[in-house]
């Protein structure tokens, strides 16, 4: 049996590679929620808001710092030290690190409802260029049995100052903490820079099959997808609890100019990296037709059957009478 | 000046009290969330969860909600979870009692106008037989058994979660209410499972018999209610009461013909001072209706509030006479 962290400490050495202890440039990193093995899949149950690991006094959220531009090429990513700032739904602030035992990975309890970010912000200076990069996650928080009524002012997002670069994504109409994204639903990200929306900025879109689309965020900072439906399966394995994920990349150029950590820069590089969960729509299993067809064989059927009942109950009356 | 007050409430239009006071809490129990009233997730009515403005939530759905769990977890916090409720629909209960679904329930306030409407048209409507009545009146305490029961089946693995909230799914609140907010997907067969199919189904199915069976029928769905069951259990303590002096009934009947429960009790029993039955919804227009002084009263902590008169039963049947 090998012992994994010497035997990395070793590997490491050896190649002198600190395994993704910065961000390249040229590499895109994110968090994701989907654990990297079954036996680690098999703790994680899914919840309001994608997969958590379920306790009485709130649930747990466990991420992984995962590699690669597209969700199917993406690898786990072993190690990290750089640091995680998490921000309360109460807007109180924890710095967190990643575990590193066996993945960098990293598992924060939600004891309060709604939405927990996660942020991990990496600066470096790379060929004289600023490569500023932010990885989020957004996680709800939510049982049912703390009631409904209270918690609606808490769906909203949050505007986080901490973070110069951010995506957020805006709330559809119907939003609720029940609401899951579906195929059909408009999803818009809003890109900010220093707290005011940008324009310009390329947002990229790709979900778990290997579909990608680019936009350029509009004068409201917006980008808006339509979610595409990409799930067929036979009648009898449509199962409406299937939940995928979509990445996001939102980068931005800037030609900002300066000195960071004694390094000087004549560029800014942007980029932000959050993923979502998405599930079929309601309108692939949900039918107006059917339901309008069965209640109206209900009317019908009870018209029938109360006009010759009552037809019935005057005839034997008559008879009666007449005997 | 006591005297006064009593008279003026004893002379009273009942049907045009009520009538209004049903249309203000329908107005409350479907739009009051917009106006931001949070009554909490226990209300002893109809404040269908499905409705997008509701004030707050009807206690059948964390109710069955509830239920889903381990018989282990329902010994520990889930079962202190579901006291909590219980106490919190308890204390709303024992207030107003019944009255609840004579003068708040909105299915209750909807049936009440398809009546209404049936009237208009001069249709004649329908009554049970005893016989029929006798077992009907079960079925409510049958629905709130199952109701209670699925979900724990549920919990223990032996019902899928599609049969989650299993009476929501068939209770005519969700299809019809969330309607007035202009939401209709209530009304969809979900294909998604089969148990969500057979499920949607027979909700859309009762929808329509709902419809029909309130057309013919006065307050058809109340009979089945397991609200109106779960009420039941706790009416005896309530502060708001129905009581009958039995020495002053002559069993004219003239209650039991007004009453839209066909509660034969409350002509019939000359011994019982709490008069009020199970099915009752306390709408009391059987005291309206009654003709001899004090035979029936309201009673809200040992005080009367409404008293059958014969000053009061002449003033309303003069009235009723005049409008045809
Ligand atoms: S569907 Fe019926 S039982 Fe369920 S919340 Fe609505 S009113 Fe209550
Ligand atoms: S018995 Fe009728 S009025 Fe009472 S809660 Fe049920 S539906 Fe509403
Ligand atoms: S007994 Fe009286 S109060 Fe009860 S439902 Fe009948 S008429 Fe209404």
């Amino acid at each position: 049996m090998i012992n994994m962290p010497i035997y990395r400490a070793v590997l490491s050495v050896l190649f002198g590679v600190l395994l993704a202890s910065n961000l390249p440039a040229s590499q895109t990193y994110w968090l994701s929620d989907i654990a990297p093995t079954r036996e680690q899949a098999e703790k994680m149950r899914s919840s309001h808001g994608g997969m958590v690991i379920r306790g009485q006094q709130g649930h747990s959220k466990k991420l992984w710092l995962r590699k690669g531009d597209s969700i199917a090429d993406s690898t786990y990513v072993e190690q990290s030290d750089l640091p995680l700032v998490l921000v309360s739904p109460e807007a109180s602030q924890a710095e967190l690190a990643f575990s590193n035992e066996g993945y960098a990975d990293i598992t924060f309890k939600m004891q309060h409802e709604g939405y927990y970010n996660l942020f991990m912000i990496d600066k470096r200076v790379e060929d004289g260029v600023l490569q500023e990069t932010v990885l989020k996650n957004e996680s709800l928080s939510h049982s049912c049995r703390a009631g409904h009524d209270h918690v609606k002012e808490l769906v909203p997002p949050l505007y986080f100052e901490g973070v110069s670069f951010d995506i957020i994504r805006e709330r559809l109409p119907r939003e609720s903490f029940h609401l899951r994204l579906g195929s059909g639903d408009i999803i818009t990200y809003k890109v900010m820079l220093n707290g005011k929306p940008v324009s310009g900025a390329a947002v990229t879109m790709s979900t778990q099959k290997g579909w990608a689309k680019t936009l350029k965020t509009d004068s409201d900072g917006r980008a808006s997808f339509e979610m595409i439906r990409d799930y067929y399966p036979p009648w009898h394995e449509f199962n409406k609890r299937n939940m995928e994920t979509f990445l996001i990349i939102a980068e931005y150029e800037s030609d900002e100019s300066g000195v960071y950590q004694g390094e000087s820069y004549d560029r800014v590089h942007y980029k932000a990296t959050s993923a979502g969960n998405y599930y079929p729509s309601a309108r692939d299993y949900k039918s107006y037709t059917y339901g309008l067809l069965i209640g109206l064989f209900g009317l019908t059927v009870s018209i029938f059957f109360i006009y010759f009942h009552r037809k019935r109950a005057a005839k034997l009356y008559r008879e009666k009478r007449f005997a | 000046m006591r005297n006064k007050i009593r008279n003026f409430l004893n002379n009273g239009d009942l049907g045009r009290f009520r009538f209004w006071l049903q249309l203000s809490l329908f107005i409350l129990f479907v739009y009051g969330g917009y106006a931001a009233i949070n009554m909490g997730d226990s209300l002893p009515t109809f404040s269908c969860t499905y409705v997008d403005g509701k004030p707050g939530t009807c206690f059948l759905v964390p109710l069955q909600h509830r239920m889903v769990t381990t018989p282990e977890k329902l010994f520990s916090y889930a079962g202190m979870a579901i006291l909590t409720g219980l106490f919190y629909f308890t204390l709303w209960f024992l207030v107003f009692n019944k009255a609840w679904c004579g003068y708040a329930c909105p299915l209750g306030a909807i049936q009440d106008w398809i009546t209404a409407l049936r009237k208009k048209l001069g249709m004649q409507y329908v009554t049970y037989s005893w016989e029929q009545f006798k077992v009907l009146k079960k079925i409510k305490y049958i629905l709130l058994l199952l109701l209670i029961f699925i979900p724990m089946g549920i919990g223990s693995g032996i019902f899928s979660y599609d049969m989650g909230v299993p009476f929501c799914m068939i209770c005519p609140a969700r299809t019809i209410l969330p309607i007035f907010s202009g939401d209709f997907s209530q009304l969809t067969i979900d294909f998604s499972s089969k148990t969500k199919m057979i499920m949607t189904s027979l909700g859309m199915l009762i929808t329509g018999i709902f419809l029909v069976g309130a057309f013919v029928k006065k307050r058809f769905f109340c009979f089945f209610c397991p609200m109106s069951a779960l009420h039941y259990l706790l009416s005896k303590p309530a502060l708001l009461k129905l009581k009958k002096d039995g020495s002053k009934c002559t069993k004219c009947g003239d209650c039991y013909s007004v009453c839209d429960m066909q509660i034969k009790e409350i002509a019939d029993d000359v011994e019982s001072r709490n008069i009020l039955q199970d099915d009752c919804i306390m709408c009391f227009k059987c005291v309206a209706a009654c003709p001899e002084e004090g035979a029936l009263e309201v009673d809200f902590m040992g005080q009367p509030v409404f008293e059958a008169t014969v000053q009061g039963y002449i003033k309303r049947m003069e009235k009723a006479n005049k409008n045809g």
